[in-house]
Formats: C-alpha cells, sequence, structure tokens
C-alpha cells in the first residue's frame, strides 16, 4: 500500500513582509505546489493521497479557492483522498471542506475523534479533525483501535517531545505523546502542524511542502509511504516546492562606500531567481552614505527581496571619540553610551545620527528596510 | 609636541627633501610657485596619514591625491620625526599609496609603536594630542581663509569657536547639528496633522486605509462565507431532491419491471393457447329458442289436481248467503268481554244475597269507651307506695348528735394546742424541760383537735345522705294519689262503681256489641256497590253491541244471541270466498303447463329431435343439445377473449420487443436498483410523487443555479483577505519605521542639546582666561576683560567705561588677533593634557597692514614659547620681522626655494 502524505501547504496565507504583487505570487506558488503534488500522486499511481491539516487558511481562503481545491483533488480521481482539517482549516458549518462539493474520491474526516476507514483488507485508516481553530484536546486520549490489522492515523497534532525543537511560536494544539500511538493500538502516526520535518519511528511530519518563511531548514516536501503486509513503514522524501529561497548574511564590516556594500553584497548573490533575503551584519565606514535604493537593482531580477540590516553598525572608534577633549561630540558619545533608557539598538541609532548630524551629513537614518 | 623633521621621499614635485624645525617659532618664506603648500601638505600628511578604506575613496582623498601625488614614479611616501613632551622621539612614515609601509617607530628602541596611534587604517601622529587626522587639521591649522571669514562675517568668530567646541575637524556645530536634526525631522518625519503630506501622516493614513481595507475583506469574506452556505445549502437541496426522484423513478422503473416481467410471461403463455386470432362459434334462433322452451318448461307448473266443486258452483252457493249488519267473522272481544262481566255481576250480586248479616243491639253507656274502662281499672289497681318514717328519723337523731359532739370538741382542743405550743416556746429559754414538755403537749391537742375533725365531718356528710332518703319517699305517695283522685271522680260522673273487675267486664261487652254493628252495616254496602255493578255491566254490554252493529232489541241477551248467528254467516262467506279464488288459480296453472309442453315439443322438432319421445325424455335431449352448444361457445368467447388480452399486453409489439424492453429496464437499473424498497405501493401515487418530485427538483436546481450566480458575481469583486493583511501591514511596518525614527532624532536631539550645553560651560572659562592674557596688550589697554556666552560661546569684551561690547565688532586686528588667541585656547583645551598642541599658520598675515602683522608676529612669538609655531608666507616684511626678531637654535628662518 502506497500512500502519498502532505501536509501545512497554508494556500492564502499572507506573507507579511512581502510587497503586494510579491505576496500574490507566493500564495500562486502554494497552488502550483499543490497541483505538483497531485501531479506526482498520479505519477506514482498511489493507493491514497492524505493531507494532514493546514492545507489552507480559513480566515484568508480566497474566492476561488473552492473551485481550485474541489478541481485539485478532482483530477485524482480515483485515487481517494483524505482531508484531516487543522487548526488553520478547522471544520465548521462554513468551512470550505463542509461548503465544497468535493469528488466522490475525497473524504474529509469532520470529526474530532478518529473515525475508520478501510483503505485494503487489514489495513485501517484512522482520521480526524479540527473542529476550533484552538483548543482542540489530544486526538489519542482514550482511543483505542478495535480492530486487528495495521491500523494507521491521519490527523493534525503536536507531538510533545518534538514540540520544544520545532517553532517557538507553535501553539501545542491537539497535543499527545509519541508513546500514545502505540498504547492506542496504532501502528504509525501520520500527522501535519509542525512545518520542520521529523521522521520518527512512529510518527511522521512532513514539513510545509513550499516554503512559507526564510529560515526554514530541513527536508521538506512530501512524504511516499510504503506501508508493508506487517505495518513496517518506509518513507520517502519528495520535493514539490515551486518557491525558490535564498536566505543570505552578509558582513559588511570594512565597506567604507556605497561601492564596497554593493560589491560585498554582489559577491554572494545567486543567480537571480526566487525570493532572497539578506541580513546585512557589520560595521560600515563612517563616511559611507547608504541607501535602500542603492541595492535594489541588485534584486530587481529576485522574484522579491527582503532586506535586515538591524545589525548593521557604523564603524565609529567610539571609544576615542569619548576621548576627545573637551567636545560637544565627546560628551554626546558619553552620554548616549551610558543612558539608561535607550536600549542597544536604539543608542546604535541614536550615535550614527547625532554623529553624523555633527558631521554635517544630511543622511541621518540608519539603513533600515 | 614639536615636529623636529618632514621628509618628502615622494610627494608632489618633492623629492628625498628634508624640511628640519626649531620647537620655537619657525617662518617658512618662499615666494609663489616656492612649494609652501606642498610642504605644508606634506607636513600633515607626514604627522597625520591618510585613512585607509575599503572600496572606491572619498572625495576628499581624491582631491587630495590629485594635488600631491608625485608626478613621476610609482613610490607616494613622506615621513617625520616628532618630539613629545615626554621626551618620546617617534619616526612616522607614511605609505600613501596603499598604506602598506606606514608606521611608527620609537626612534630611542627601534620599537614599531603604530598600534598606539592607529586611526582609520594608518598611524595618526595626532593622537599624541588627543586629536585625530581631522582635528588635528581644523585645530592646529589656521588659514588665511579663517582669518578672512573672522574679518568679513561678524559671526564668524563664534562660530569657529562652536565648531571646534562641536566636534574637532568638523565643520559642523552643536546648533547647526540639532538644527539639522530638526529639518530632517520636519521632512522625513512631520506632524501628525491631517493635511499633512509627510512621512508620518502619510503612514497614519495608510494604516487607517489599510486597517478598513482589510474590514472591508474581512467582512466581504464573511459575506461570500454566508452567499456560500446559501449556495451550498441549494444545491444540497437539489441533490436530495434529484436522489429522492431517483429512488421514485427506480421504483416505478421496478414496478414497471414487474409489471413487464409478469405481462411477458402472461402474453408468451396466450400467445401458446392462441397463436391466431379466433373464429366467433356458430348458434342462432333454434338455441334461443330451444333454451327458452326450456327455460319455460322448467318453470311450469306440475300437475294439478281439479277434483272438487268448480268456480262456478262455488260461485252460486256464495251468492245464496243471507245478508248481515255486521262485517265480523268471530264475536268482538269487547262484546265477549262485555257479557263476561255481566254474567259474574248478576252472579256476585246474587251471592251476596245469599250471606246477609243480623242488625240486633246492646243498650251501653254511650259516654265511655271500654278503652277508657280498662284504663281506669289499671289506676285503681295501683297499689299505695310503703314509707319506714320511724327509721329514717332515728337514724337522723343519732347523726346529728354525733356532729354535734364532734363540734363541740373541736375548740377547746383547738385553743389549748395553741396556748400550750406558745407557752412552751416561752418557756424553752427559761425552764427548757417544762417549754419542751409543754410543747409536745400542744402538738398532741393539734393531733386530738384533727381526729375531732375528722370524726364531724363524716357525721355531717351521713347525715346529709338520711335527710335525702327521707325525701324521695314522702314524694311517692303525692304522686300515687293524684293520679288516683280524677278516676273516681269520673266514675262518678258516667255512674259507674269503683270496681277495677267490673270495670273490665264492662269493657269487653262494649267491645262486642262494636263489632256486630260494624260487621252489617259492611254488608249493606257490598250490595248496594254489587247492584251498581250489575247495572253497569249491562249497560256496557249494550254499548258493545251496538258499537258492532249487533241487530237492535228490548233485552241485552237476546240482541247478544242474534249477533252472534250473523257472525257464522259472515264466516261462511268468507270461506267461500277464498275457496273460489283457489280453484280459478288452479285451473290457470294447468293451463300454462299445457302451453309449455307445446312450445317444448316445438322447438324439439325445430332442434331435429324426435317429437314423440315422451316429455321428460325430450325434456332430457333438448337440455343435453343446448348444453353442447353452450360449451362450444364458452370456449369460442374464452378463445377470443385470450386474443384480446393478448393483444392488450402486446400493445401493437411483439413478444421479442416486449423481451427486449424487460432487457433494457433491467440493465437500466442495474443490480443495487433492482432490490430497492417497496416505496410508493399506488401507482398513481407514485406517478404524482415523481412528478411532485421532479417539479421540486427544477425549482431547487433553478435556486441553486440562482445563488451560484451570484455568488459568482460575488467572487469576481471579492477582495483578498491576505492581500489588505498585507497591505495593512506594510503600511504598520512603514508607520513603525516612521516613528522610531521620530524617537530616534528626538533622543539625539536630547542627547546633543544635553552635550551642547555642557561642553559650552567647560570650555567658556578657558577662552576667558585665554583672552584676558593678552587682551589689554593687543587692544593698548582699551579692553582688559573678556566675557564668553555658555550657551552661544559669544565672546564679549569689557571697555573702560565697564561696557561689554561683542568682540566681532571691534576692528579687524583686534578681531584677528582674539581670533588667534580663541584658537590657540582650543588647541590647547582640546588637546590631551600634558601635550602642547603646534600651531602651522598659512599666509595668515597677507590681508593684513604692516602694523596689524606686527602685532600678530608678535603675539605668535609669545605663544612660540608654550608651543611650536610653523608660518608659511610670501610677505617680505614678515621675513624681514622674522630675520629680525627670532632667535637663532630655537627659533628660525628658512627660505623655500622654488
Amino acid at each position: 500500500m502506497k500512500l502519498l502524505l502532505f501536509s501545512d501547504l497554508h494556500l492564502d496565507r499572507t506573507f507579511a513582509w512581502a510587497p503586494r504583487v510579491a505576496g500574490r505570487r507566493r500564495r500562486m506558488n502554494l497552488r502550483t505546489t499543490l497541483s505538483n503534488i497531485t501531479s506526482l500522486a498520479r505519477d506514482l499511481q498511489v493507493d491514497a493521497l492524505l493531507c494532514g491539516g493546514d492545507l489552507f487558511e480559513h480566515e484568508r481562503f480566497s474566492a476561488d479557492g473552492s473551485t481550485f481545491l474541489k478541481d485539485a483533488f478532482a483530477d485524482v480521481d480515483p485515487i481517494p483522498v483524505y482531508l484531516a482539517p487543522g487548526n488553520h482549516d478547522w471544520y465548521g458549518p462554513e468551512s470550505p471542506y463542509k461548503l465544497i462539493d468535493w469528488s466522490p474520491n475525497v473524504r474529509v474526516f469532520s470529526e474530532a475523534r478518529l473515525e475508520s476507514v478501510e483503505l485494503a483488507p487489514g489495513l485501517t485508516l484512522w482520521g480526524a479533525g479540527h473542529r476550533a481553530p484552538a483548543n482542540t484536546p489530544s486526538i489519542l486520549d482514550g482511543f483505542r483501535v478495535d480492530r486487528g490489522g495495521i491500523n494507521i492515523a491521519l490527523f493534525h497534532g503536536s507531538e510533545q517531545g518534538f514540540l520544544p525543537f520545532v517553532e517557538e511560536a507553535k501553539q501545542p494544539h491537539a497535543p499527545f505523546r509519541a508513546e500514545q500511538i502505540e498504547q492506542s493500538g496504532l501502528d504509525h502516526a501520520l500527522l501535519g502542524h509542525f512545518h520542520t520535518p521529523k521522521d520518527a519511528e512512529s510518527y511522521t511530519y512532513p514539513g510545509n511542502p513550499d516554503p512559507l518563511e526564510f529560515g526554514e531548514h530541513g527536508d521538506r516536501g512530501v512524504v511516499v509511504v510504503d506501508v508493508g503486509d506487517s505495518g513496517d513503514i518506509a518513507r520517502e522524501r519528495r520535493a514539490v516546492a515551486v518557491t525558490m529561497v535564498h536566505d543570505l548574511e552578509i558582513d559588511l564590516t570594512g565597506c567604507n562606500t556605497t561601492e564596497a556594500v554593493r560589491a560585498r553584497v554582489a559577491e554572494v548573490l545567486p543567480d537571480p531567481a526566487g525570493w532572497v533575503r539578506l541580513t546585512l551584519r557589520g560595521a560600515i565606514g563612517s563616511d559611507c552614505v547608504l541607501h535602500p535604493s542603492d541595492l535594489q537593482d541588485l534584486l530587481e531580477d529576485f522574484e522579491a527581496s527582503a532586506i535586515r540590516s538591524s545589525e548593521v553598525g557604523v564603524a565609529y572608534d567610539l571609544d576615542a571619540l569619548s576621548q576627545e577633549q573637551g567636545t560637544v561630540r565627546a560628551a554626546f558619545v558619553d552620554s548616549v553610551r551610558n543612558a539608561t533608557d535607550l536600549d542597544d539598538d536604539q543608542k546604535r541609532r541614536v550615535l550614527v545620527t547625532g554623529l553624523r548630524a555633527l558631521d554635517g551629513r544630511d543622511d541621518l537614518e540608519m539603513f533600515d528596510r | 609636541m614639536k615636529i623636529e623633521l618632514v621628509v618628502a621621499d615622494a610627494f608632489g614635485p618633492l623629492r628625498d627633501q628634508t624640511l628640519a624645525l626649531t620647537p620655537g617659532f619657525n617662518v617658512l618664506f618662499g615666494p609663489n610657485e616656492a612649494g609652501k603648500s606642498t610642504w605644508h601638505a606634506a607636513l600633515i600628511a607626514a604627522l597625520c596619514g591618510t585613512r585607509r578604506g575599503v572600496g572606491a575613496a572619498t572625495r576628499e582623498a581624491r582631491e587630495f591625491a590629485l594635488r600631491n601625488r608625485p608626478w613621476t614614479g610609482m613610490e607616494w611616501s613622506v615621513s617625520t620625526v616628532v618630539v613629545l613632551e615626554n621626551g618620546r622621539r617617534i619616526r612616522l612614515s607614511q605609505d600613501l599609496n596603499d598604506h602598506v609601509d606606514c608606521q611608527a617607530i620609537e626612534v630611542a628602541f627601534g620599537r614599531d609603536v603604530s598600534d598606539e596611534i592607529i586611526f582609520e587604517g594608518a598611524p595618526d601622529g595626532s593622537r599624541y594630542l588627543g586629536l585625530d587626522r581631522r582635528a588635528f587639521a581644523s585645530t592646529a591649522c589656521v588659514r588665511q581663509a579663517d582669518l578672512d571669514s573672522v574679518r568679513n562675517d561678524a559671526q564668524a568668530l563664534q562660530v569657529h569657536i562652536q565648531r571646534a567646541a562641536a566636534a574637532r575637524g568638523s565643520d559642523s556645530t552643536a546648533a547647526s547639528a540639532l538644527n539639522l536634526i530638526d529639518n530632517f525631522k520636519r521632512e522625513h518625519v512631520g506632524l501628525e496633522r491631517a493635511n499633512s503630506n509627510k512621512p508620518l501622516q502619510s503612514a497614519i493614513t495608510q494604516v487607517a486605509r489599510g486597517r478598513t481595507n482589510l474590514d472591508r475583506a474581512n467582512e466581504t469574506h464573511q459575506d461570500r462565507i454566508r452567499r456560500e452556505r446559501l449556495a451550498t445549502g441549494a444545491r444540497e437541496e437539489a441533490d436530495r431532491l434529484r436522489e429522492q426522484l431517483r429512488e421514485l423513478e427506480a421504483a416505478s422503473e421496478r414496478r414497471e419491471l414487474t409489471k413487464l416481467q409478469r405481462d411477458l410471461e402472461r402474453a408468451t403463455e396466450l400467445s401458446r393457447q392462441v397463436p391466431e386470432k379466433p373464429r366467433d362459434p356458430d348458434g342462432g334462433p333454434p338455441l334461443d329458442e330451444a333454451r327458452a322452451a326450456l327455460a319455460a318448461w322448467k318453470v311450469a307448473p306440475g300437475p294439478r289436481d281439479l277434483a272438487g266443486d268448480t268456480a262456478a258452483e262455488l260461485a252460486e252457493q256464495l251468492r245464496v248467503l243471507p245478508k248481515t249488519s255486521i262485517a265480523d267473522e268471530e264475536a268482538d272481544p269487547i262484546v265477549v268481554q262485555a257479557r263476561r262481566a255481566y254474567d259474574e255481576a248478576t252472579q256476585r250480586l246474587r251471592m251476596h244475597d245469599e250471606r246477609q248479616v243480623p242488625s240486633d243491639e246492646e243498650t251501653l253507656p254511650a259516654n265511655v269507651s271500654g278503652s277508657e274502662l280498662r284504663s281506669m281499672a289499671t289506676v285503681l289497681q295501683e297499689p299505695r307506695p310503703q314509707i319506714a318514717d320511724e327509721e329514717l328519723g332515728a337514724r337522723r337523731a343519732e347523726l346529728a348528735a354525733a356532729a354535734s359532739r364532734a363540734q363541740g370538741g373541736k375548740l377547746p382542743l383547738a385553743v389549748g394546742a395553741a396556748v400550750c405550743v406558745l407557752t412552751g416556746i416561752a418557756l424553752s429559754f427559761l425552764v427548757p424541760i417544762i417549754g419542751v414538755a409543754l410543747i409536745a403537749a400542744g402538738v398532741g391537742l393539734g393531733v386530738a383537735w384533727g381526729i375531732f375533725s375528722n370524726r364531724h365531718a363524716k357525721a355531717e356528710g351521713e347525715l346529709r345522705s338520711v335527710e335525702g332518703e327521707i325525701g324521695t319517699t314522702g314524694y311517692a305517695e303525692r304522686e300515687w294519689k293524684a293520679r288516683r283522685a280524677p278516676v273516681v271522680d269520673r266514675l262518678e260522673e258516667v255512674g259507674l262503681p269503683a270496681q277495677p273487675a267490673d270495670l273490665l267486664a264492662l269493657a269487653d261487652r262494649h267491645d262486642a256489641a262494636r263489632q256486630t254493628q260494624i260487621a252489617y252495616q259492611e254488608w249493606a254496602t257490598q250490595r248496594e256497590r254489587l247492584t251498581a255493578d250489575a247495572q253497569q255491566a249491562a249497560a256496557e254490554l249494550e254499548t258493545a253491541l251496538d258499537e258492532r252493529g249487533a241487530p237492535s232489541g228490548p233485552i241485552p241477551t237476546d240482541r247478544l244471541e242474534r249477533y252472534l248467528a250473523d257472525c257464522d254467516v259472515v264466516r261462511t262467506r268468507r270461506r267461500l270466498s277464498h275457496d273460489l279464488e283457489a280453484r280459478r288459480t288452479l285451473e290457470a296453472s294447468a293451463s300454462t303447463r299445457e302451453s309449455a309442453r307445446d312450445r317444448l315439443y316445438a322447438a324439439a322438432g325445430a332442434c331435429g329431435l324426435n317429437p314423440d319421445l315422451p316429455t321428460d325424455q325430450l325434456t332430457t335431449d333438448l337440455g343435453e343439445w343446448v348444453s353442447d352448444q353452450d360449451q362450444a361457445t364458452r370456449e369460442a368467447g374464452e378463445a377470443k377473449a385470450a386474443w384480446a388480452e393478448l393483444q392488450a399486453l402486446l400493445r401493437g409489439t411483439t413478444l421479442e420487443e416486449m423481451s427486449q424492453r424487460v432487457s433494457d429496464i433491467r440493465e437500466r437499473l442495474g443490480a443495487d436498483s433492482l432490490e430497492g424498497p417497496p416505496g410508493i405501493e399506488n401507482a398513481n401515487e407514485l406517478d404524482d410523487a415523481i412528478e411532485e418530485t421532479a417539479r421540486q427538483v427544477r425549482e431547487a436546481a433553478e435556486q441553486a443555479a440562482e445563488l451560484e450566480g451570484q455568488l459568482r458575481q460575488f467572487l469576481a469583486s471579492a477582495p483578498s483577505v491576505a492581500e489588505a493583511e498585507e497591505e495593512l501591514r506594510a503600511a504598520q511596518g512603514r508607520l513603525e519605521q516612521v516613528k522610531t525614527l521620530e524617537e530616534t532624532l528626538d533622543a539625539t536631539a536630547r542627547f546633543l542639546g544635553q552635550a551642547q550645553d555642557e561642553v559650552h560651560r567647560d570650555i567658556a572659562p578657558v577662552l576667558v582666561a585665554t583672552i584676558n592674557a593678552y587682551l589689554s596688550r593687543i587692544t593698548a589697554g582699551r579692553y582688559s576683560e573678556a566675557a564668553v556666552d555658555p550657551r552661544s560661546l559669544q565672546v564679549r569684551v569689557q571697555d573702560e567705561d565697564g561696557q561689554f561690547r561683542d568682540a566681532s565688532r571691534l576692528s579687524h586686528g583686534t578681531a584677528e588677533q582674539i581670533y588667534l588667541l580663541l584658537r590657540v585656547a582650543l588647541a590647547e583645551h582640546l588637546t590631551a593634557p600634558g601635550e602642547s598642541c603646534p600651531l602651522i599658520l598659512d599666509e595668515v598675515t597677507v590681508q593684513s597692514d604692516t602694523t596689524r602683522t606686527r602685532a600678530m608676529l608678535e603675539i605668535l612669538l609669545d605663544l612660540s614659547i608654550e608651543r611650536q609655531i610653523i608660518l608659511f608666507t610670501q610677505e617680505d616684511h614678515v621675513r624681514d620681522w622674522a630675520e629680525d626678531n627670532l632667535q637663532s637654535g630655537v627659533d628660525s628662518v628658512q627660505y623655500l626655494v622654488p
């Protein structure tokens, strides 16, 4: 029995950092990723296509999302599709899960308790869905399989042992412990929620198939799950992402001119494709005049870009300045460095702004974007 | 710090040339193109070096290179030797090309001390002064332009001081920096005001617009969901109805299939029975007449016995009967009843007369009844009551005496007991024995008083009982006398003796006479009633006869007899009439039977049967013939009906076509639907249900399509929530950025203002002290005191009248000198403690007349005592003054050759 598992696609997600056109492009990429997934399901002739929740984001579900989803899963007919709603796409009377006129091959697990469906003689799939955006209790508490054969679960939940190692902001929806899987008589759990992929002995998190954030690591994508006759699980990860993401850190230390900064950035930029985020660090020369537009032409061939420069400093020799004998500048530097009502970032900004003003410069705003 | 020498290895036009300097006042004289500016630049470059940066050079660096790079060769270097105030001698070598060979060597030890003074990538000797190369240039170097500005601009002096106080080497003052910040904020932040088009208000407006758009997008999102729910509900309802219609149609088809299969089986069977259309059977009038004749014979009367009187004879007998006035065949029951009542009444009267009662009477007292006599005898027989008066009287006297005795003894005993006790108590204090004895005696008397009191009460009680009994006996005797007295008086009144026995006997006779009288009266009364009854019965009999129309007559019994005879006549007439009717019917039946037999024979003849057969045989043969004919007709009819049924089943088709239709329906229904629920049994109801459901399906489908269309139209213009959120987030990001900038600018201005105030407060006294040391001298005593405003660093001087005047308003020469003094003061103030900063002046006297030049040179000469002065000049009178006034060994005059 060959299953294709994915989760956490987050269709119609908001990309808060992205310009408007770029956000639309990213959302289109998510749709294309789902098309890649259904194409892969057909190519591999899998026995079932499974989604572990957060297929879309309920609050932002787009106008044509219903038609898109219906067509996407109808295209794989007669391959059965099993959908387990998560906390972002929870099942309710107004849920697209409820309102879409699904093709006959689609089954939505609409109850918060595990329901069974026989995938093949002796192989049972147990599925459950979230019915609220929060406070979904553990799906495995009190559950026990009532039959023999191989029993596989599909739901959206938080394995407590894995939680500390993944996204800090993640809320523990439908929490459970790994040992509950075996205790409940299940052979394996196919899950969604954590975007960080995980192939544990008793469970599998496929991770988000298309990048959602910068800084994501790990072999994300879909998982081809082969279930053997004895219940043994073999997993193979396949990449289906459409979006190419570059997350680059660049040290600008020693750059005294705009040209030097541009040259330093150009050195590390890959071929212009996909999405790029530059995290600039280090201290540029005090005379260096740098503006966001100075780097724009380097990034314009990427689909979208973001620049973080909060860690960029200016190479003022503050110790030397503070040792100046009797100048306003020295007094200013001393008072700012010793100020108790400013944090380090504020001190950095105030010092650069003040020193540039004392130098008579008009680029008082720190390079920031 | 003193600069000992400067070596231009390769600098501008200079190559391998050395300029040695003295620690005092150095005048470097040369005409134009003698290399004064080159040596000036080489001196500063050798001491301070140039910045070593990454990437392209700054504009300032490019200009420096353009002026001072050697005209030939690749080397560009310069060096110097300086002596610090602590005696350390440092050689500074500056590789101005790529800064690789830059170094600072402490001459005494040959040690590289570059790391002590590295600034911006190259050794900077001014670091020993607490300055840097930029600050040194602005602090130690005085150019002609500086003095020109002081002469030409009233504010220049103050600005120069502020610049130096703000940041050494900068052209900006703290005030200008604050002004710059304020302008920058005004342009890049602006005010939060509705009509502002600056970034802050724009960002706020964008955020508000973004929030509005997001709210609208969310509302639209919710509206869309509502519409989708409606559309989905309508679609599901249509689907449900379609499924319901499919089930009904399947049920209908199942019903049709069942019927069709049954019809097919039946049609197959009929086609075997009637392979072709049957012909009509034979028949016709003979069969009908035979069937009618048989039917008539079957219902014809049987044989009749015609013995007895004929109908004519009976009619004659009837005609001769006498006429009567009545119609009764039997005596009327009322008449019979009246006759019986008449007979009984006359009988009872006769029997009563036979039992007549005698009426003799005895004379008895009429004013007293038997019961009164018996009552008076009873009173007279009552005995008189017996009274024991003597015994009760004796007992009452005895009890009265006993009560009197007990009453009489009680008082002395009570008095005696009281006296003894009181006396005993009194004496018990004087003679205790006697007192106690008297008290004991008193107690004894008290006990005796109690006994007497008890006896007296008992005697009183018994006495009252005896007196009651005596009273009761007297009352009974008085009652007896009262009852007897009126009886005796009554007997005397009626004249009878007061003897109970006589009275009782008289009462018995009185009662017997009374009974005899009552019996006679009863007999007489009864006879009168019986007589009346007999008369009443005779009258009723007459009335009954009258009502029945009986013949009249004086005697009821005669009338009754004639009535009874008429009844017999009437009865005979009715019997004869009945017999006549029966006879006539009998004679008619015989005639009918004869006609039926004749028809039977005629029919048989028509059918070809033998007319000579007996009637029974003929009937049997004719019946069999008719039966045979009926069988043939029935069979032909059945075939015809079967043929018609077959044609009805086929409905114009063939058996093969019918079979194919069955197969088609089975295939269309599929295996699953063949065994569906029975559904509606009635075919008409099922058809109605299908029609109604089909109508509902159409309506639901139209409703779903309408809602779906509205939804699609709505979706076409529905804004994206995600895009609205991104728009809002972007606007919020911009607003946050502007606010962060505002906070940064405000904080910068705050800290910068505080620093300015602090430094100005510190520097003002230094300036005042330096100026005061020379003020009287350079103003020929006109001004003796100076003052500096700590806020603005404005310099004012006090004249002889005690009035302070702005220093910038003094004569040009005085202002120049004060400026030099201020520069010295600032150099002193800004230089690290323990060091002295050289003063390098470039053509500072070129705009001054001889007098002002001399005054300035004298000031510089004085200042050279404290610090090294290096003056570049092209003026002859300066050279002349130097040659006349400078001291060899400490000061020097050098001549630069073009």
